[in-house]
């Protein structure tokens, strides 16, 4: 044959072989589920190794099964994972047949098996229990803790492992018309180490006859060692090969094994070329010797020895040395489904359930299955049935999330995301129907079964209505208005009903709020809201009112409508209360908790007695503002309540310096003596700030009881009331602002019978302009104007105080921290010390040194 | 005999003594206010100033008033006009609201200038 044409026939001969044999359509078996039980069924007995193997002079015990010691006696197959897919064991009923042709080394029936075990002191300690008979062993999904050793065999094993068996026969007499080629399929489990495990080829069976012989197979699958993976799914352990022959001795132990594992190759129809419809009636499989040319036809005569050699080589990798496990069967792929729901009950009925659902307003859905990774394994678009279904699914922890968003395998999921009218509202993880959560996500894990009724339920969200009521008068102060039902407003969708509104945060605007009589402001309103119950549409039934805070102010309610599902809408409403008001008028008083109190001593420059009772005038500013924050008027009420003096004093006080004294207009005093001169403003002249003299002659305000020292100062003397007088201050409009006015630093003053130019401040403010300054500094005076120190003694002491609150003073020559026994405390600690020593608290107070005004 | 009673009577002057000397020590108390030792710098007022800066993005009233209600300032700003004023308030006080349209802070009273925005 020239060259030319050798070439043409090895072209042709490859391309048969293209037609007639396929190789690497199969998947490895990357992980094995099965079920591990110990069984109490049990076998012993006595007998010598195989005959022609190295142990066939000794004598040994068999122990099978529960007399093994071993507890793990029974391992069936659950479900595999192939190619990233899980697949599970139907349970189809087959028939095994072992087709035989004897060789020069074996005739007749041998059975030659492994069981997984090992020898120990004479004892082959086996975990299944005894079966010597293969066709027995290999029926169906009985126990993968056996199987086959060298099962395709014919010669050159050097223990005598060898076989006549040429083809492995599984048989589904009745046939199975196929669902899914691509979702069903076979599995062939092989015991060896990782990357070592044995050849084969297998071929579907198309047709049988009467007695379960093949009559036409599939084309032919070629599977290499290679075609295992790289590692074994079931871990390594030992074992031990028996053999009998003719059927009527017990096995014997031919083998002992080091550790091996189980690989394994998963076959789907599709791979011989099947498809959907076609009946299929099992699978035959035989030594990796049946040539490369070999069709489906070929599988037919496995007595052929130009197919099926009758001198297969077993050793290690050989062409028949495949130890295949005891499991034969169909299996298919793993399927969950679900259904998607427009469940307008949500979880309220632990159901769920509704119309189905495909898309939400022109959104398709997708139901996108996750891994424990959160990559997306497959994604589906809900069928207009609103079911859904993946047929072919990873096993393990996984999760379907449903969606508006469709995943790409192998990418993070999408978000779980509905469009934001909708809302997920149940949720059901497997078969069952209690609804376990409303969060777009069933979580589940896939083990040997299929799961259905793995269910979501969503529903459209109801609306809330936005209103604006007429405005109306402020009432002003605490008062509450009440807001009506009508104004709030709802709507479900579907069949749906609105069931209550949830106020979700504190009204704007307002100052308190009171829903169903229990009142709430700022701080106690609670931050996850109220809800109420409402009426279908969405009117609340329990009352609503609200405090407006002063002025024109729009006091604002935002709510959520919440369907009887427990779905809140998904944009707010809001109901809006207008209220308006007059010019805006705003009233401080300073002291803000009542009358503050002035008293003095009145000896100086010379130090007093410290009774501090000199003149005691109780005070309180009204300060009104516009809503300029600019001050349009101040009213000051002074209280004359005692002066222990035999000095005609009077009183005054200063205003701030930012303060033009001409832009006042002051009514109210009262003067008597003529030792004071007003301006026209009713501002005292002379004076470079604004000076408002009270009265200039206590004796003039209260009367003199005629006995005692001054008045109210004596216990037992008369009791005079005390004499009050109200200051009126007029500001230009929008000139002076509440800081210009500065009223906590007014600057009250005394001056000393009579005497305009003798003036007794609080420490540290100034005296006025018409004040004899070269008083400063004499006697025990210690002033220091350049230092701005003023009214104090060389240790600091005062001849005046002002308390915040009213005062009571000491009696007649007793000193203040003698009759306020905190005092000296606070002074000495440089306020720091009870700030509040003028309160009436237990400790405070020597009640007997403080004047008591009689009660009679 | 009497020896002993004069032993036990001086060992309970003695233990007495000491025992007051351990759990109460001797207080200096002023006999008037001339004994006072006052710091220089101690104004004698019952009052301590602060300064509140406050905004608002809506116009409408803000108080400053006490835990139990006492109202210490009451103004008015606005989204364009911010607020500061200054309020001297009882030395004992330790915290204030400020309120306005209903939203309420709670702020101690522990700087000299505290800032709220509503």
């Amino acid at each position: 044959m020239n060259k030319k044409y050798e070439f043409r026939l090895i072209l042709l001969f490859a391309f048969l072989s293209l037609l007639t044999t396929k190789t690497q359509a199969q998947s490895a078996i990357t992980e094995i589920s099965g079920t591990t039980s110990d069984l109490t069924a049990s076998d012993t007995y006595t007998a010598n190794g195989a005959t022609g193997s190295n142990l066939a002079n000794n004598s040994y015990t068999y122990k099978y099964g529960a007399a093994s010691g071993f507890n793990d006696n029974q391992f069936s197959l659950n479900s595999f994972e192939a190619d990233g897919m899980g697949y599970r064991y139907e349970g189809i009923p087959v028939e095994v047949y072992f087709r035989r042709v004897d060789n020069s080394t074996v005739s007749g029936t041998r059975d030659l098996l492994f069981y997984f075990g090992q020898l120990s002191s004479s004892t082959f300690k086996l975990k299944a229990p005894y079966e010597p008979l293969m066709e027995s062993a290999f029926v169906g999904n009985s126990n993968m803790m056996r199987g086959s050793d060298n099962l395709f065999s014919n010669a050159m094993d050097g223990n005598g492992n060898n076989n006549n068996i040429e083809r492995l026969d599984v048989v589904v007499s009745a046939g199975i018309t196929l669902v899914s080629a691509e979702g069903q399929g076979y599995a062939l489990l092989e015991r060896g180490g990782a990357n070592q495990h044995d050849s084969f080829v297998t071929a579907v069976i198309l047709s049988v006859d009467g007695s379960g012989t093949p009559t036409s197979y599939s084309d032919v699958v070629r599977v290499g060692s290679s075609e295992y993976g790289t590692t074994n799914p079931i871990a390594n352990q030992p074992s031990v090969v028996l053999r009998r022959d003719g059927s009527i001795e017990p096995l014997k132990t031919s083998t002992t094994l080091g550790n091996q594992g189980i690989g394994g190759v998963m076959f789907k129809f599709s791979d011989f070329g099947l498809t959907d419809g076609q009946t299929i009636y099992g699978y035959s499989v035989a030594a990796a010797d049946f040539p490369s040319s070999g069709s489906g036809a070929n599988m037919l005569d496995y007595t052929n020895t130009t197919y099926f050699p009758t001198n297969t080589n077993g050793t290690t990798q050989g062409a028949g040395g495949i130890d295949m496990i005891a499991l034969t069967g169909i299996v298919r792929e793993i399927s969950i489904s679900g259904n998607v729901f427009n469940d307008i009950t949500g979880l309220t009925n632990n159901l769920v359930d509704g119309d189905p659902l495909a898309a939400i307003e022109g959104n398709d859905l997708y139901v996108n299955l996750v891994d424990e990774l959160g990559k997306v394994v497959q994604s589906v678009a809900v069928e207009a049935d609103g079911s859904f279904g993946f047929d072919a699914v990873p096993l393990g922890d996984l999760s379907l999330q449903l969606s508006i968003l469709e995943g790409t395998p192998g990418n993070n999921a999408p978000a779980i995301n509905l469009i934001p009218e909708w809302a997920y509202v149940s949720d059901m993880a497997g078969t069952g129907a209690v609804a376990e959560n409303n969060d777009g996500m069933i979580s589940f894990f896939v083990g040997s079964e299929n799961i259905d009724g793995l269910n979501f339920g969503v529903q459209k969200r109801p609306t809330a209505e936005i209103e604006t009521l007429a405005a109306q008068q402020n009432p002003g102060g605490n008062v509450f208005v009440s807001v009506p039902a009508g104004a709030f407003g709802g709507e479900d969708f579907d069949g749906g009903t609105v069931d209550a509104i949830r106020i979700s945060s504190y009204p704007i605007g307002a100052d308190q709020i009171k829903i169903n009589g229990i009142s709430y402001d700022f701080l106690s309103f609670p931050a996850e809201g109220i809800t109420i119950p409402a009426n279908v549409n969405g009117e609340p039934q329990q009352t609503i009112e609200i405090d407006p805070a002063e002025g024109d102010v729009s006091v604002i309610i935002n709510y959520y409508s919440i369907d009887n599902a427990g779905s809140e809408s998904a944009i707010p409403g809001s109901v809006t209360v207008p209220f308006t008001s007059g010019p805006i008028i705003i009233v401080n008083n300073y002291p803000a908790t009542g009358y503050g109190t002035l008293a003095y001593e009145d000896l100086w420059p010379s130090k007093g007695d410290y009774d501090f009772n000199d003149m005691v005038i109780d005070y309180r500013f009204v300060i009104t503002t516009n809503n300029n924050n600019m001050v349009s008027q101040l009213d000051g009420t002074f209280i004359l309540k005692a002066f222990g003096a035999s000095y005609e004093n009077g009183f005054g006080f200063q205003l701030s310096e930012s303060i033009d004294a001409n832009d006042l207009t002051v009514t109210g005093y009262e003067l008597s003596s003529d030792v004071v001169t007003l301006s026209g403003n009713g501002t005292e002249a002379g004076q470079s700030k604004p000076t408002i003299i009270v009265f200039d002659n206590a004796y003039e305000q209260m009367a003199y009881p005629g006995t005692g020292i001054g008045v109210n100062t004596t216990p037992g003397a008369t009791y005079v009331q005390p004499d009050t007088l109200k200051i009126k201050i007029i500001f230009p409009e929008n000139q002076y602002s509440f800081n210009d006015l500065d009223i906590a630093n007014f600057n009250p003053f005394i001056f000393v019978n009579l005497d305009r130019a003798v003036e007794v401040h609080l420490p540290n403010y100034a005296p006025t302009d018409l004040a004899d300054l070269s008083l400063l500094g004499q006697y025990e005076d210690a002033s220091n104007p350049g230092a701005g120190i003023y009214y104090k003694t060389a240790n600091n002491l005062p001849w005046a105080i002002n308390i915040y609150e009213s005062f009571e003073y000491p009696i007649e020559k007793q000193e203040i921290i003698w009759a306020h026994l905190k005092f000296a405390e606070w002074a000495t600690s440089g306020g720091v010390l009870f700030p509040n020593w003028y309160q009436n608290l237990s400790g405070y107070r020597n009640e007997s040194l403080i004047y008591q005004v009689p009660t009679n | 005999m009497r020896k002993y009673h004069l032993f036990f009577l001086l060992l309970i002057v003695l233990v007495s003594a000491c025992k007051k000397d351990r759990d109460q020590p001797a207080e200096i108390i002023p006999q008037g206010m001339d004994e006072l030792v006052v710091p220089a710098d101690f104004d004698w007022k019952t009052t301590h100033a602060y300064t509140f800066e406050l905004s608002s993005a809506r116009e409408g009233i803000v108080s400053i008033e006490s835990a139990d209600g006492v109202v210490y300032f009451k103004g008015m700003i606005s989204q364009a006009t911010d607020l500061s004023v200054e309020i001297s308030l009882p030395a004992y006080l330790n915290k204030v609201k400020i309120k306005q349209l209903g939203r309420i802070f709670e702020v101690e009273l522990n700087q000299a200038i505290i800032t709220a925005s509503f």
